[in-house]
């Protein structure tokens, strides 16, 4: 796909830009499901991820003008879309601490998985612990993880979206697993 | 520590601390990332290694636990409500999307304002205290007992005392002043 396909990114911004609003739904539905699921590895509560997604295109919309087509596209909305989630999980975080007597009404719904009956009990309990960890490491770690295990990216990929180097990946994805296998380990071992 | 190094697994590890080439290469291997030299090489010590063997199932289970309940795509619908927002967005009057550099420019010129109103208060008082002395002196002045007289006696008094003598009433503070 070209710059000057029709259909590529790229040109789909340019007329954007150029004042043809409605085109922006081309790339809304080419990349909603990818953020979607980006977003709902990061928040990990459906209805928080929607809302969150909302925002994400949104946000691309208004910054479109600030996109210098240095990038691909699509790096560059996952790179909203990531600092969004992270915005968010923040405030969510701060709420918590703050508001001790309602965290059971702000708390996000309890992940699908774990209230699936189907679900072994064992694997419900390892999916409880493994999203508790997960909460509890940085957010690089976070962001990571959900690009490499939710996404599917490929280091190269992954690289391009952080800014960083595919060696930075991935010692960075190393450290995450063995972040988290130290957390559960306890759980494993038990 | 296993000749392959990856007992650095086990072991709490620095944030800081580069991991191991073995380890990366069963990153890698793990990831499908990994070069076919690499791969075999991987595969033979995963079959010497039980404590490989139990760290590549760890990122099996942790991948397969981060996918769990992933959902299938977004919701339905919710590429509508993004357009109507984005649409709703670009009707708005160009002036209302300029809304938050309007607003600096706003806060800038109420500073501005501020500023000049202020320069232009002190500048008042200034010439108001300027004023206030000049008449204090001219009144300790108007006697002129050098018989020289200030620039304004100088130039109004000669004309009031003419208007007084014309008058008839000529009060008693300009006596001494008939020049």
């Amino acid at each position: 796909m070209t710059d000057r396909d029709p259909t590529s990114d790229a040109e789909v911004v340019r007329r954007v830009l150029a004042g043809a609003v409605d085109d922006f739904e081309l790339l809304v539905e080419r990349y909603q499901d990818r953020i979607y699921n980006l977003v709902w590895g990061m928040v990990r509560d459906p209805g928080q991820a929607e809302d969150v997604t909302q925002e994400v295109f949104v946000k691309a919309f208004r910054k479109l003008a600030d996109f210098e087509q240095k990038s691909r596209f699509y790096t560059w909305i996952y790179r909203i879309a990531i600092n969004r989630s992270l915005d968010f999980i923040k405030s969510r975080d701060r709420a918590r601490t703050h508001a001790v007597d309602v965290i059971h009404e702000i708390e996000p719904a309890a992940p699908t998985e774990s209230t699936d009956p189907s679900a072994p009990l064992l694997e419900r309990e390892f999916l409880e612990k493994m999203h508790e960890a997960l909460e509890a490491v940085p957010p690089k770690f976070r962001e990571i993880l959900v690009l490499r295990e939710v996404q599917g990216l490929s280091y190269e990929e992954i690289a391009e979206v952080l800014g960083c180097s595919k060696g930075t990946v991935e010692s960075r994805l190393f450290r995450a697993r063995a972040r988290l296998k130290r957390k559960l380990e306890a759980y494993c071992r038990g | 520590m296993t000749s392959n190094g990856m007992e650095d697994e086990i072991r709490p590890m620095d944030d800081r601390e580069r991991p191991t080439d073995d380890a990366l290469r069963l990153g890698r291997y793990h990831d499908d990332e990994a070069t076919p030299d690499e791969r075999t090489r991987v595969e033979r010590t995963l079959a010497a290694s039980e404590t490989e063997r139990e760290t590549l199932a760890f990122f099996g289970a942790l991948g397969g636990g981060l996918r769990h309940g992933r959902p299938s795509g977004a919701p339905a619908g919710l590429g509508s409500r993004v357009m109507a927002t984005i649409r709703r967005i670009a009707d708005d009057h160009p002036l209302i999307r300029l809304l938050p550099s309007m607003r600096r420019i706003a806060a800038v010129a109420a500073a501005a304002i501020l500023i000049v109103g202020a320069l232009w208060w002190l500048g008042r008082d200034a010439s108001d205290s300027i004023g206030t002395v000049r008449a204090g002196w001219q009144a300790v002045a108007r006697p002129d007992p050098i018989g020289r007289g200030t620039a304004p006696d100088r130039f109004y008094l000669p004309r009031l005392d003419a208007l007084y003598r014309l008058s008839g009433d000529r009060p008693a503070t300009t006596e001494g002043d008939d020049r």
